[in-house]
Protein backbone atom coordinates (compact mmCIF):
# COMPACT_ATOMS: atom_id res chain seq x y z
CA UNK A 1 0.00 0.00 0.00
CA UNK A 2 1.90 3.15 -1.37
CA UNK A 3 0.24 6.54 -2.22
CA UNK A 4 2.42 9.60 -3.15
CA UNK A 5 2.31 10.43 0.73
CA UNK A 6 3.87 7.36 1.86
CA UNK A 7 6.12 4.40 1.49
CA UNK A 8 6.41 0.69 2.83
CA UNK A 9 8.54 -0.01 4.78
CA UNK A 10 9.68 -3.09 3.32
CA UNK A 11 10.77 -0.76 0.68
CA UNK A 12 12.96 1.45 2.52
CA UNK A 13 14.61 -0.92 4.46
CA UNK A 14 15.58 -2.90 0.74
CA UNK A 15 16.73 0.50 -0.50
CA UNK A 16 19.15 1.89 1.99
CA UNK A 17 20.36 -1.52 3.04
CA UNK A 18 19.45 -1.41 6.90
CA UNK A 19 17.42 -3.70 8.92
CA UNK A 20 13.81 -3.40 9.91
CA UNK A 21 14.49 -2.76 13.44
CA UNK A 22 16.68 -0.09 12.98
CA UNK A 23 12.87 1.68 11.78
CA UNK A 24 11.44 -0.13 14.60
CA UNK A 25 13.75 1.61 17.27
CA UNK A 26 13.74 5.12 15.78
CA UNK A 27 9.57 4.54 15.66
CA UNK A 28 10.14 3.58 19.73
CA UNK A 29 12.39 6.70 20.71
CA UNK A 30 9.18 8.89 18.64
CA UNK A 31 11.98 10.25 15.53
CA UNK A 32 9.94 7.98 13.32
CA UNK A 33 6.58 7.75 12.92
CA UNK A 34 4.86 4.43 11.55
CA UNK A 35 1.51 3.89 10.50
CA UNK A 36 -0.09 0.60 9.20
CA UNK A 37 -2.33 0.62 6.22
CA UNK A 38 -4.04 -2.41 4.63
CA UNK A 39 -1.43 -4.24 7.08
CA UNK A 40 1.37 -3.00 5.23
CA UNK A 41 3.76 -0.95 7.59
CA UNK A 42 4.66 2.46 6.13
CA UNK A 43 6.34 5.76 7.14
CA UNK A 44 5.55 9.48 5.20
CA UNK A 45 7.55 9.85 2.77
CA UNK A 46 8.44 13.81 3.95
CA UNK A 47 10.14 12.11 6.91
CA UNK A 48 12.56 10.05 3.93
CA UNK A 49 15.59 12.97 4.75
CA UNK A 50 15.38 12.51 8.88
CA UNK A 51 15.65 8.92 8.16
CA UNK A 52 18.83 8.87 5.79
CA UNK A 53 20.47 11.74 8.23
CA UNK A 54 19.88 8.62 10.85
CA UNK A 55 21.20 5.88 9.11
CA UNK A 56 24.63 8.19 8.56
CA UNK A 57 24.68 9.36 11.87
CA UNK A 58 24.11 5.90 13.59
CA UNK A 59 25.92 3.84 10.64
CA UNK A 60 28.98 6.39 9.88
CA UNK A 61 29.42 8.22 13.23
CA UNK A 62 28.38 4.90 15.29
CA UNK A 63 25.74 6.82 17.28
CA UNK A 64 23.85 4.91 19.21
CA UNK A 65 19.64 5.59 19.18
CA UNK A 66 19.82 7.38 22.77
CA UNK A 67 22.24 9.58 21.23
CA UNK A 68 20.06 10.10 17.63
CA UNK A 69 17.18 10.70 20.00
CA UNK A 70 19.48 13.86 21.65
CA UNK A 71 20.84 14.98 18.33
CA UNK A 72 17.45 15.35 16.88
CA UNK A 73 16.11 17.11 19.13
CA UNK A 74 18.77 19.50 19.72
CA UNK A 75 18.92 19.81 15.48
CA UNK A 76 15.29 20.66 16.23
CA UNK A 77 15.91 23.42 18.32
CA UNK A 78 18.94 24.93 16.65
CA UNK A 79 16.05 25.57 13.91
CA UNK A 80 13.93 26.47 16.03
CA UNK A 81 16.22 29.41 16.98
CA UNK A 82 17.30 30.69 13.59
CA UNK A 83 14.00 31.15 12.67
CA UNK A 84 13.71 33.31 15.69
CA UNK A 85 16.85 34.80 15.25
CA UNK A 86 15.74 35.72 11.65
CA UNK A 87 12.68 37.11 13.15
CA UNK A 88 13.82 39.29 15.34
CA UNK A 89 16.84 40.61 13.37
CA UNK A 90 13.95 41.46 10.28
CA UNK A 91 11.81 43.41 13.49
CA UNK A 92 14.86 45.07 14.71
CA UNK A 93 15.25 46.92 11.30
CA UNK A 94 12.19 48.29 11.60
CA UNK A 95 13.66 50.56 14.40
CA UNK A 96 16.87 51.48 12.98
CA UNK A 97 17.68 54.62 11.50
CA UNK A 98 17.39 54.37 7.33
CA UNK B 1 47.95 21.38 -6.37
CA UNK B 2 49.73 21.35 -2.33
CA UNK B 3 50.82 18.64 -0.50
CA UNK B 4 48.00 17.52 2.52
CA UNK B 5 49.23 16.07 5.56
CA UNK B 6 46.23 13.57 6.34
CA UNK B 7 47.80 13.12 9.86
CA UNK B 8 47.91 16.16 10.86
CA UNK B 9 44.21 16.97 9.79
CA UNK B 10 43.52 13.84 12.08
CA UNK B 11 45.66 15.26 14.53
CA UNK B 12 48.13 12.24 14.79
CA UNK B 13 51.62 11.07 13.92
CA UNK B 14 52.83 8.75 11.40
CA UNK B 15 53.01 5.73 13.81
CA UNK B 16 49.58 6.00 14.75
CA UNK B 17 47.74 2.91 14.87
CA UNK B 18 44.78 1.61 12.55
CA UNK B 19 42.74 1.72 16.02
CA UNK B 20 43.77 5.44 16.92
CA UNK B 21 42.93 6.49 12.80
CA UNK B 22 39.36 5.24 13.77
CA UNK B 23 39.00 6.64 16.59
CA UNK B 24 40.58 10.18 15.72
CA UNK B 25 38.18 9.91 12.51
CA UNK B 26 35.17 9.19 14.85
CA UNK B 27 35.65 12.18 17.36
CA UNK B 28 36.16 14.62 14.06
CA UNK B 29 33.47 13.35 12.38
CA UNK B 30 30.87 13.34 15.05
CA UNK B 31 32.43 17.05 15.09
CA UNK B 32 31.76 18.76 12.14
CA UNK B 33 29.53 16.41 10.37
CA UNK B 34 26.98 18.43 8.19
CA UNK B 35 24.52 17.07 9.50
CA UNK B 36 24.95 18.36 12.78
CA UNK B 37 26.30 21.68 11.13
CA UNK B 38 23.45 22.43 9.45
CA UNK B 39 24.66 25.28 6.88
CA UNK B 40 27.87 25.84 8.59
CA UNK B 41 30.58 26.25 5.62
CA UNK B 42 33.69 25.58 8.40
CA UNK B 43 32.21 22.76 9.60
CA UNK B 44 31.67 21.07 6.11
CA UNK B 45 34.84 22.25 4.42
CA UNK B 46 36.86 20.59 7.78
CA UNK B 47 34.22 17.68 7.24
CA UNK B 48 35.48 17.09 3.61
CA UNK B 49 39.33 17.07 4.53
CA UNK B 50 38.84 14.74 7.43
CA UNK B 51 36.78 12.32 5.44
CA UNK B 52 39.62 12.57 2.44
CA UNK B 53 41.80 11.76 5.51
CA UNK B 54 40.35 8.89 6.90
CA UNK B 55 39.80 7.75 2.92
CA UNK B 56 43.53 7.79 2.42
CA UNK B 57 44.73 6.71 6.10
CA UNK B 58 42.21 3.90 6.50
CA UNK B 59 42.96 1.90 3.40
CA UNK B 60 46.40 -0.05 3.83
CA UNK B 61 47.10 0.22 0.54
CA UNK B 62 46.48 4.19 0.36
CA UNK B 63 48.40 4.55 3.48
CA UNK B 64 51.25 2.70 2.45
CA UNK B 65 51.19 4.52 -0.99
CA UNK B 66 50.98 8.20 1.00
CA UNK B 67 53.44 6.97 3.76
CA UNK B 68 56.02 6.10 0.52
CA UNK B 69 55.80 9.18 -1.54
CA UNK B 70 54.67 11.67 1.21
CA UNK B 71 55.82 14.85 0.42
CA UNK B 72 57.20 13.91 -3.11
CA UNK B 73 53.49 12.50 -4.19
CA UNK B 74 53.96 14.45 -7.50
CA UNK B 75 56.35 11.46 -8.52
CA UNK B 76 53.20 9.37 -7.49
CA UNK B 77 51.39 11.26 -9.86
CA UNK B 78 53.66 10.47 -12.64
CA UNK B 79 54.22 6.45 -11.58
CA UNK B 80 50.31 6.32 -11.54
CA UNK B 81 49.70 7.94 -14.55
CA UNK B 82 52.25 5.35 -16.23
CA UNK B 83 50.63 2.66 -14.86
CA UNK B 84 47.38 4.19 -15.52
CA UNK B 85 48.40 4.48 -19.11
CA UNK B 86 48.92 0.68 -19.24
CA UNK B 87 45.83 -0.35 -17.70
CA UNK B 88 43.43 1.74 -19.95
CA UNK B 89 45.00 0.01 -22.93
CA UNK B 90 43.92 -3.36 -21.49
CA UNK B 91 40.41 -2.10 -20.77
CA UNK B 92 39.64 1.19 -21.90
CA UNK B 93 35.61 0.35 -22.49
CA UNK B 94 35.62 -0.41 -19.48
CA UNK B 95 34.19 3.49 -18.16
CA UNK B 96 33.91 3.99 -14.31
CA UNK B 97 30.29 2.60 -13.36
CA UNK B 98 30.40 5.02 -9.82
CA UNK B 99 30.15 8.20 -12.02
CA UNK B 100 26.84 8.82 -9.66
CA UNK B 101 29.31 9.33 -6.97
CA UNK B 102 30.57 12.67 -7.07
CA UNK B 103 34.33 13.33 -7.39
CA UNK B 104 33.87 16.93 -6.27
CA UNK B 105 34.02 15.95 -2.33
CA UNK B 106 37.68 15.43 -2.15
CA UNK B 107 40.83 17.54 -3.24
CA UNK B 108 42.41 17.67 -6.49
CA UNK B 109 45.64 16.43 -4.50
CA UNK B 110 43.60 13.16 -3.62
CA UNK B 111 42.68 12.66 -6.93
CA UNK B 112 46.18 12.66 -8.04
CA UNK B 113 46.93 10.01 -6.05
CA UNK B 114 44.19 7.92 -5.49
CA UNK B 115 42.40 8.26 -8.63
CA UNK B 116 38.51 8.67 -9.12
CA UNK B 117 35.89 7.20 -7.06
CA UNK B 118 36.87 3.66 -7.27
CA UNK B 119 39.55 3.50 -4.31
CA UNK B 120 36.59 4.67 -2.30
CA UNK B 121 34.41 2.52 -0.15
CA UNK B 122 32.16 4.88 1.97
CA UNK B 123 28.43 4.34 1.26
CA UNK B 124 28.98 0.87 -0.59
CA UNK B 125 26.05 0.03 -2.81
CA UNK B 126 23.63 2.05 -0.94
CA UNK B 127 21.60 4.18 -2.60
CA UNK B 128 21.38 7.64 -0.86
CA UNK B 129 19.87 11.35 -1.85
CA UNK B 130 22.69 13.37 -2.96
CA UNK B 131 23.53 16.55 -0.96
CA UNK B 132 21.18 19.38 -0.74
CA UNK B 133 23.22 22.72 -1.64
CA UNK B 134 22.40 26.22 0.08
CA UNK B 135 22.31 29.61 -2.16
CA UNK B 136 21.90 33.08 -1.12
CA UNK B 137 19.88 35.11 -3.17
CA UNK B 138 20.21 38.92 -2.83
CA UNK B 139 17.13 41.01 -4.17
CA UNK B 140 16.27 44.27 -3.38
CA UNK B 141 12.82 44.93 -1.04
CA UNK B 142 11.04 46.52 -4.38
CA UNK B 143 12.25 43.15 -6.45
CA UNK B 144 10.05 40.83 -4.43
CA UNK B 145 7.19 43.26 -4.80
CA UNK B 146 6.03 41.51 -7.61
CA UNK B 147 5.95 37.69 -9.09
CA UNK B 148 9.00 37.26 -11.14
CA UNK B 149 11.40 34.59 -12.77
CA UNK B 150 14.91 35.13 -12.08
CA UNK B 151 17.51 32.44 -13.78
CA UNK B 152 20.44 32.13 -11.18
CA UNK B 153 23.28 29.28 -11.81
CA UNK B 154 24.14 26.84 -9.22
CA UNK B 155 27.35 24.65 -10.00
CA UNK B 156 27.18 26.04 -13.60
CA UNK B 157 23.74 24.96 -13.90
CA UNK B 158 20.99 27.45 -15.08
CA UNK B 159 17.74 27.27 -13.17
CA UNK B 160 14.64 29.42 -13.94
CA UNK B 161 12.85 29.71 -10.85
CA UNK B 162 9.90 31.67 -9.91
CA UNK B 163 10.36 34.51 -7.04
CA UNK B 164 6.71 35.00 -5.71
CA UNK B 165 5.73 38.49 -4.25
CA UNK B 166 6.11 38.60 -0.58
CA UNK B 167 9.17 36.85 -0.05
CA UNK B 168 10.87 37.88 3.56
CA UNK B 169 13.95 38.47 3.98
CA UNK B 170 15.52 35.38 5.78
CA UNK B 171 13.03 33.32 4.20
CA UNK B 172 14.75 30.08 2.47
CA UNK B 173 12.69 27.98 0.04
CA UNK B 174 12.99 24.76 -1.57
CA UNK B 175 13.45 23.65 -5.04
CA UNK B 176 13.31 20.31 -5.67
CA UNK B 177 15.85 18.00 -7.16
CA UNK B 178 18.28 20.71 -7.97
CA UNK B 179 20.82 19.89 -5.20
CA UNK B 180 24.07 17.31 -5.64
CA UNK B 181 23.41 14.07 -7.31
CA UNK B 182 22.79 11.36 -5.88
CA UNK B 183 24.87 8.77 -4.57
CA UNK B 184 24.24 5.22 -6.82
CA UNK B 185 21.72 6.27 -7.95
CA UNK B 186 19.82 7.93 -5.45
CA UNK B 187 17.91 11.05 -6.28
CA UNK B 188 19.27 14.74 -6.24
CA UNK B 189 19.51 16.39 -2.97
CA UNK B 190 17.35 19.94 -3.03
CA UNK B 191 18.41 23.50 -3.91
CA UNK B 192 17.71 25.78 -0.46
CA UNK B 193 17.45 29.08 -1.54
CA UNK B 194 18.09 32.15 1.39
CA UNK B 195 16.85 35.64 0.49
CA UNK B 196 18.42 38.19 1.76
CA UNK B 197 16.46 41.17 0.99
CA UNK B 198 18.01 44.69 1.14
CA UNK B 199 16.02 47.46 2.22
CA UNK B 200 16.62 51.03 0.46
CA UNK B 201 13.25 52.25 0.19
CA UNK B 202 11.82 54.85 2.94
CA UNK B 203 9.22 52.16 4.10
CA UNK B 204 10.03 49.57 6.77
CA UNK B 205 8.42 46.32 6.47
CA UNK B 206 7.45 43.98 9.15
CA UNK B 207 5.64 40.80 7.51
CA UNK B 208 2.87 42.38 5.28
CA UNK B 209 2.72 45.71 6.91
CA UNK B 210 5.02 48.39 5.89
CA UNK B 211 5.41 51.75 7.90
CA UNK B 212 6.80 55.20 6.95
CA UNK B 213 6.67 58.73 8.57
CA UNK B 214 6.07 61.89 6.42
CA UNK B 215 6.39 65.05 7.46
CA UNK B 216 3.62 67.44 7.51
CA UNK B 217 3.48 71.20 8.24
CA UNK B 218 2.29 73.02 10.97
CA UNK B 219 -0.63 75.10 9.20
CA UNK B 220 -2.07 71.69 7.68
CA UNK B 221 -2.00 69.91 11.06
CA UNK B 222 -3.61 72.49 12.49
CA UNK B 223 -6.31 73.61 10.04
CA UNK B 224 -6.76 70.29 7.89
CA UNK B 225 -6.26 69.93 4.08
CA UNK B 226 -5.27 67.16 1.52
CA UNK B 227 -1.70 66.11 0.83
CA UNK B 228 -0.43 63.38 -1.55
CA UNK B 229 1.50 60.63 -0.15
CA UNK B 230 4.20 57.79 -1.94
CA UNK B 231 2.88 54.51 -1.38
CA UNK B 232 5.13 51.48 -2.14
CA UNK B 233 3.37 51.33 -5.51
CA UNK B 234 2.52 54.87 -6.47
CA UNK B 235 0.66 58.02 -4.70
CA UNK B 236 -2.72 58.67 -2.79
CA UNK B 237 -4.54 61.40 -2.03
CA UNK B 238 -4.94 61.65 2.22
CA UNK B 239 -7.07 63.94 4.17
CA UNK B 240 -5.82 65.96 7.20
CA UNK B 241 -8.21 66.37 9.67
CA UNK B 242 -8.22 69.83 11.52
CA UNK B 243 -5.90 69.53 15.08
CA UNK B 244 -3.85 66.61 13.65
CA UNK B 245 -1.31 66.04 16.72
CA UNK B 246 2.35 65.13 16.03
CA UNK B 247 2.77 61.41 16.33
CA UNK B 248 -0.69 61.13 14.78
CA UNK B 249 -0.80 57.29 12.60
CA UNK B 250 -3.05 56.16 9.95
CA UNK B 251 -3.49 52.89 8.50
CA UNK B 252 -4.27 52.69 4.37
CA UNK B 253 -5.77 49.53 3.89
CA UNK B 254 -4.26 47.03 1.88
CA UNK B 255 -1.43 49.30 0.67
CA UNK B 256 1.37 47.40 2.27
CA UNK B 257 3.63 44.61 0.84
CA UNK B 258 1.87 41.56 -0.72
CA UNK B 259 0.76 38.77 1.00
CA UNK B 260 3.34 35.73 0.33
CA UNK B 261 1.33 32.86 -2.43
CA UNK B 262 -2.28 34.98 -1.97
CA UNK B 263 -2.72 36.58 -5.06
CA UNK B 264 -3.85 40.49 -4.78
CA UNK B 265 -4.00 40.27 -1.35
CA UNK B 266 -1.84 43.02 0.55
CA UNK B 267 -1.01 43.83 4.22
CA UNK B 268 -1.18 47.17 5.38
CA UNK B 269 0.48 50.46 5.23
CA UNK B 270 0.93 52.65 8.85
CA UNK B 271 2.04 56.19 8.14
CA UNK B 272 2.82 58.48 11.18
CA UNK B 273 2.75 62.17 11.13
CA UNK B 274 5.89 63.91 12.00
CA UNK B 275 4.62 68.17 12.22
CA UNK B 276 7.46 70.39 11.17
CA UNK B 277 7.81 73.57 13.46
CA UNK B 278 8.54 76.49 10.77
CA UNK B 279 11.64 77.65 11.23
CA UNK B 280 13.43 81.54 10.66
CA UNK B 281 9.82 83.46 11.53
CA UNK B 282 10.03 87.24 10.32
CA UNK B 283 8.91 89.77 12.82
CA UNK B 284 5.43 89.53 11.71
CA UNK B 285 5.19 85.93 12.10
CA UNK B 286 6.44 86.22 15.42
CA UNK B 287 3.94 89.03 16.45
CA UNK B 288 0.63 86.73 15.34
CA UNK B 289 2.29 83.72 17.28
CA UNK B 290 2.54 85.82 20.47
CA UNK B 291 -1.46 86.80 19.90
CA UNK B 292 -2.39 83.71 19.12
CA UNK B 293 -0.24 82.45 22.54
CA UNK B 294 -2.38 85.55 24.45
CA UNK B 295 -5.74 83.82 23.06
CA UNK B 296 -5.31 80.45 24.41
Amino acid sequence: METNEIISLQKICKHYNIPFSFISSLNEYELVEIITIQKTQCVYKAQIKDIEKMIRLHYELDINLEGLDAIYNLLKQVESLKDEINKLNNKLSLYESF
Amino acid sequence: MTFIDYYKILGLTKSASDKDIKKAYRKLARKYHPDLNPNDKVAEKKFKEINEANEVLSHPENRKKYDQYGKDWQHAEAFEKAKQQQQQQRSSYQQSASDSYSNQDFSDFFESMFGGASSRTRGGNIKFRGQDYNAELQLDLKDVYKTHKRTLTVNNKNIRINIPAGVENGQVIKINGHGGKGINGGPNGDLYINFSIANHSRFKRDKNNLYTTINLDLYKAILGGEITVNTFDGKVKLNIKPETQNGAKIKLKGKGFPIYKKENQYGDLYITYQIKIPTHLTVKEKELFKELDKLR
